[in-house]
């Protein structure tokens, strides 16, 4: 029988401080077509906007709750309020964001990063951006990036008509037409032709407001032959009462492009997270997502990737740690629909404490997808038996020219490397946080270090309490 | 009266557009089910179905070691349940073979509970011309109890092949090996769901479980789903699976013998359901599964003698 003792929880207080609200606009609770109506006069939607907003309810109220997955019982959309508007407009510069939003930002180290290490930063705050900045160099090759509603009305109007929720429409699922109706904030990004951006910009996504759900709308082109690194991160305090991010990710990568799309996920432990995340990729085009995902109460997350062009390609490289109270189920979706595509799959999940972790997967290789190939890797870490770590695999291959492999492990951490760290002089704690980061370091590795640096302390912070 | 059904259940759902969570079929409810029971020790049954409903109960004695073959060789609609219960210390081997012809329907189901040190080991070959959908769940209460299953099969024209196999551990150093190899021909289309569930409390389990699938059709279908549900720490669970055509090494080797590749083709599908007609060691289901594959194949060889 292993011993077990307890170490007190560290400090999470940059994630779980509460700012308190002082909300410019807070919509009432609930979803009707009226507060649908406000939400699109409040934004001054143009009209196939407005229209689009009502026909998603329609679409939400028709579709069923998801018969699979992790139990979402204890989210009322009766509860949540959909749009809550901070009391400033967005800024390009941090002087002029008001000192407590801004103080909240700091915490989480954005203007620092920005500085050091990014092409431009957008920063939403509940619903609506606070900030949103790109560097001179890089706005010069053309790079737009800005927040979703100036997009919507200014010069890109057009191109955002066309692409906005094309590649995951409101029938998509529940949370998709949820999305469609209540969506707010978010980012727009245009990479031209040619053009490669050597450092990566950055969306935060930070939802202050109790009861409240986030609903950004990320939309990403990158043109021909170009490639961007886009990271996204998120947290809010934790509550005695759900919160709901409903996010949308459209990501189409043309031509020979690239894109690497990055997120450490950190929502407080009362958060429902479904989001929703698709990438098109056209002909020699690659996306690689990276992904790690440490917060929420119940998440539902699968990056998907449609490779439509010949010879493109998509990775996705994963982390999911599900500690006490969570249950996070996690993992992508592929579909093979040119010739010569690859796709590679490598996950790692740790369940703890009670937590719950479900890696789910579907390879989809079409009929006209001839010489595909794709491999999927997930290994699974159970660190005690009051947790679960469930592995949901699926594979539906539609052509004999096809190679697909899939490989996937359950187990728990070896005695004896603990042994062996502790009899270099480590503790049995901190021997099982190396072994954690090290069993985690497929994304770790793939990540700027600044990130690599912070998905690290946060795995030493969920290590923190139990050790056995 | 035809009623539809629906089967072969994965344990845990997943997406419904993937459309594995379930198999729905069409069954005549009119057909009378006939019973069987056999209380075994030590002796070998023969089971030879042909179609109908049946079901079958079959206890296995403490220590006792039982061999069942199943030939079931329908050519109209035919539903099988074989229920098994291994008291302490009993090996079980069922070795079935499922051919249906004239394209008939095939529903088979399986159940396994296992006491302390039981052994149970499966051995099936999926072949015919008719649909076939079988379903086990094998239930390794006690501790040191395990299974073996083996599975072989061949798609061809048509067919559907629906397999469905879950194995719950409960005891403690239980033991669970899945593995199937099969090949899929013309449009046949084939679901493999394997679901190895570690319960809290079965400590020092082992689950494997291992799928091989030759594509050797323009319009074949296959649907792999391996899965590992876990609510134990101190477990070792893995699962696999390689889909394709011939890998190059294999190609590289029969042509190296002066086999090209549709030849090769042949010899690897027939491969996959012979290794399973040689595993229980029994002349008359060796028999039957070799002449099922004549059966099966002889169109292909005659063609090609044409041809020389």
């Amino acid at each position: 029988m292993k011993e077990k003792s307890q170490v007190a929880d560290i400090d999470r207080s940059i994630y779980d401080i509460t700012d308190v609200e002082n909300d410019a606009y807070r919509m009432e609770e609930g979803l009707t077509p009226e507060i649908i109506d406000k939400l699109s006069k409040e934004k001054d939607d143009p009209v196939w906007m407005q229209q689009f907003r009502l026909q998603s309810l329609q679409i939400y109220n028709e579709t069923p709750i998801p018969n699979w997955g992790p139990s979402i019982e204890g989210l009322d959309m009766a509860h949540i309020a959909t749009y809550v508007r901070p009391k400033t407009n967005m800024k390009n510069d941090w002087k002029d964001v008001p000192d407590d939003i801004k103080e909240t930002f700091e915490r989480l180290g954005i203007p620092e990063a920005e500085r050091k290490s990014l092409a431009g930063v957008g920063a939403q705050y509940d619903s609506e951006l606070v900030y949103h900045n790109v560097r001179e160099e890089v706005a010069a090759e053309g790079v737009v990036y800005t927040d979703m509603e100036s997009a919507l009305k200014g010069e890109y109007a057009d191109m955002v008509h066309k692409y906005f929720m094309k590649l995951v429409t409101p029938h998509d699922h529940k949370f998709a037409a949820l999305h469609g109706a209540v969506w707010s904030g978010g980012s727009f990004v245009y990479v031209p032709k040619g053009v490669h951006l050597s450092i990566p910009l950055q969306s935060y996504f930070r939802l202050n407001a109790k009861g409240a759900g986030q609903f950004e709308h990320t939309l990403i082109i990158v043109d021909e032959g170009a490639s961007l690194h886009f990271i996204e991160g998120c947290s809010a305090p934790k509550y005695n009462v759900a919160n709901l991010h409903a996010g949308c990710v459209e990501l189409y990568i043309k031509k020979n492009a690239k894109l690497r799309y990055s997120t450490i996920e950190n929502w407080s432990k009362n958060m429902y997270n479904l989001n929703t995340k698709r990438a098109l990729v056209e002909e020699g085009g690659t996306i690689e997502w990276i992904s790690g995902s440490f917060g929420s109460h119940t998440g539902c997350l699968y990056p998907m990737s449609v490779l439509k062009g010949d010879n493109s390609k998509s990775e996705f490289t994963g982390v999911t740690f599900a500690g006490k109270g969570q249950d996070l189920d996690t993992g992508a979706k592929v579909v093979h629909m040119g010739k010569n595509t690859s796709s590679y799959m490598n996950t790692r999940s740790i369940s703890k404490s009670g937590g719950v972790s479900t890696f789910r997967s579907s390879v989809v290789v079409q009929k006209g997808a001839t010489g595909a190939k794709s491999s999927v890797s997930c290994q699974s870490l159970m660190l005690d038996s009051e947790s679960r770590s469930d592995t949901i695999p699926a594979m539906d291959i539609r052509t004999k020219d096809a190679a697909v492999g899939h490989e996937a492990k359950i187990g728990s951490i070896s005695s004896d490397a603990v042994f062996y760290l502790m009899s270099r002089g480590m503790s049995e704690e901190d021997a099982r946080a190396l072994i954690v980061s090290g069993f985690a370091d497929n994304v770790s590795k793939e990540l700027p270090v600044e990130y690599a640096v912070e998905m690290n302390n946060l795995i030493r912070l969920e290590m923190k309490g139990s050790i056995g | 009266m035809k009623e539809t059904i629906q089967i072969n259940k994965l344990p845990t759902p997943t997406w419904n557009f993937l459309r594995v969570n379930s198999a729905t079929v069409q069954w005549d409810s009119s057909i009378p089910t006939a019973e069987e029971h056999y209380t075994a020790s030590d002796s070998p049954i023969k089971l030879c179905e042909g179609f109908g409903s049946k079901k079958v109960t079959i206890s296995a004695g403490e220590g006792s070691t039982v061999t069942v073959v199943e030939l079931v060789n329908p050519a109209d609609a035919s539903r099988t349940e074989l229920d098994f219960e291994l008291a302490a210390g009993a090996k079980v081997k069922l070795v079935q073979l499922l051919n249906p012809s004239n394209g008939a329907l095939l529903i088979h189901r399986v159940t396994a509970r296992l006491a302390e040190g039981a052994k149970f080991s499966l051995i099936s070959a999926a072949l015919g011309d008719g649909d076939i959908y079988t379903d086990t769940a094998v239930e390794l209460d006690g501790d040191s109890s395990s299974l073996e299953a083996d599975y072989g099969y061949l798609g061809m024209n048509a067919q559907k092949i629906d397999i469905n196999l879950a194995v719950n551990h409960w005891g403690k150093k239980t033991e669970s090996e899945i593995k199937a190899n099969g090949a899929l021909m013309d449009s046949a289309e084939k679901v493999f769901r394997g679901t190895i569930d570690f319960k809290n409390g079965s400590s020092d389990s082992v689950g494997a479980e291992n799928e091989t699938v030759l594509m050797l059709g323009d319009n074949v279908v296959n649907k792999t789903v391996p899965l590992i549900l876990c609510a134990e720490e101190n477990v070792e669970g893995s699962h696999g699976a390689t889909i394709g055509e011939l890998d190059d090494a294999t190609l590289f080797y029969f042509e190296s013998r002066g086999i090209d590749k549709e030849h090769a083709s042949d010899i690897m599908a027939r491969a996959s359901v012979e290794r399973i007609a040689r595993l229980p060691g029994d002349g008359e289901f060796e028999k039957a599964v070799e002449e099922a594959l004549v059966r099966q194949l002889k169109p292909q060889f005659e063609g090609d003698g044409e041809d020389e």
